[in-house]
C-alpha cells in the first residue's frame, strides 16, 4: 500500500514537469497572438481555436470575436490560470503523497499542503472557470441559431469554490487529528 | 503541577530502571523520561503496570504540588 503512494507521488511529479513545460510553451505561443499578432510565429500558428472544458464549439469560419485583442488577452489569462491550477495541484499532490509514503498523513506539514491546495482550487480554479465562462459566452454571441437563443450560465466556478472550501475544512480537521496523534506520541 | 515520585519508589523497592522496564514492558528510554518528569502524559495501563511492579498506589507515584510563582 505504501508503494502505491510512492508510485502516485512519482506520477504527480512527472506530470508536473511535463505539464509545466507544455504550459509554458502554450502560454508563450498565446502571448505571441496577443502581443505580436503580425509576427511570423503567430501566422504559423494558424487560426485561433480556443479549447473549453465543458463545450465543443467549432466554427466553419473564424468568427470576428476570435480576432479581438480583448478576447485573445482573456484567452491568455484563462490559459495561464488553468495551467497554474493544474501544475500547483500536481506539486501539492506530489508533496502530500511523498509525506504519506515517507512518514504519515498525520504531519503538521500536510495541514499547510492541504490548506494551500484548497486555496489554489478555490481562488485560481474559480477564477479560471469564471474567465472561461466569459470566453464561452463571448464565443456563443457569434453563433447563429434560427429559432433559439443560447447562453452559458457561468456558475461552474461555484464547484471550484465548494471543492476548495471542502479541502480547507479537511486541512483544519487534519490539524486537530495531528495534534491528537502528537499528544498520543508523547504519552508513555 | 504533577510531581512524579517514581525514583523515590524505585529506591524504596531497590529496583533498577532496566529491571523495572523489563518487568512492565516499557523501554528504558521512555521510563527514564517518566522518571525525570519530562513526559507530558501517562497511560492508565502504564500506571497500572508500575503500581503492580512496585506494589504501590497511584498516589505513591504521583503528587500534586503548587506551582512556584516567579
Amino acid at each position: 500500500m505504501t508503494n502505491l503512494f510512492k508510485v502516485l507521488s512519482k506520477i504527480s511529479i512527472i506530470l508536473f514537469y511535463v505539464l509545466s513545460a507544455f504550459g509554458m510553451l502554450i502560454i508563450v505561443l498565446d502571448s505571441f497572438r496577443v502581443f505580436a499578432p503580425d509576427s511570423a510565429i503567430t501566422k504559423s500558428l494558424g487560426e485561433v481555436e480556443p479549447i473549453f472544458s465543458y463545450l465543443n464549439l467549432n466554427f466553419h469560419e473564424q468568427p470576428a470575436v476570435y480576432s479581438q485583442k480583448s478576447f485573445l488577452m482573456l484567452s491568455l489569462v484563462s490559459t495561464i490560470t488553468t495551467f497554474a491550477v493544474v501544475v500547483l495541484f500536481l506539486w501539492f499532490m506530489h508533496k502530500l503523497l511523498k509525506n504519506i509514503h515517507t512518514d504519515s498523513l498525520f504531519m503538521i506539514e500536510n495541514v499547510s499542503i492541504l490548506m494551500k491546495m484548497g486555496l489554489t482550487i478555490m481562488i485560481i480554479g474559480a477564477a479560471s472557470s469564471l474567465i472561461e465562462g466569459i470566453l464561452i459566452n463571448r464565443s456563443l454571441s457569434d453563433v447563429q441559431i434560427a429559432n433559439a437563443t443560447i447562453s452559458y450560465s457561468n456558475i461552474q466556478f461555484a464547484d471550484y469554490v465548494i471543492n476548495g472550501i471542502v479541502l480547507i475544512i479537511f486541512s483544519l480537521a487534519l490539524k486537530k487529528a495531528v495534534i491528537a496523534v502528537e499528544e498520543n506520541k508523547h504519552t508513555i | 503541577m504533577i510531581k512524579i515520585n517514581l525514583d523515590v519508589m524505585m529506591a524504596k523497592r531497590k529496583i533498577s530502571l532496566n529491571t523495572l522496564s523489563d518487568t512492565i514492558g516499557i523501554t528504558p528510554a521512555n521510563l527514564s523520561i517518566l522518571k525525570n518528569e519530562k513526559g507530558k502524559a501517562i497511560r492508565l495501563s502504564t500506571l497500572d503496570a508500575l503500581c503492580k511492579a512496585l506494589d504501590c498506589q497511584p498516589g505513591d507515584l504521583l503528587e500534586y504540588v503548587e506551582d512556584e510563582s516567579i
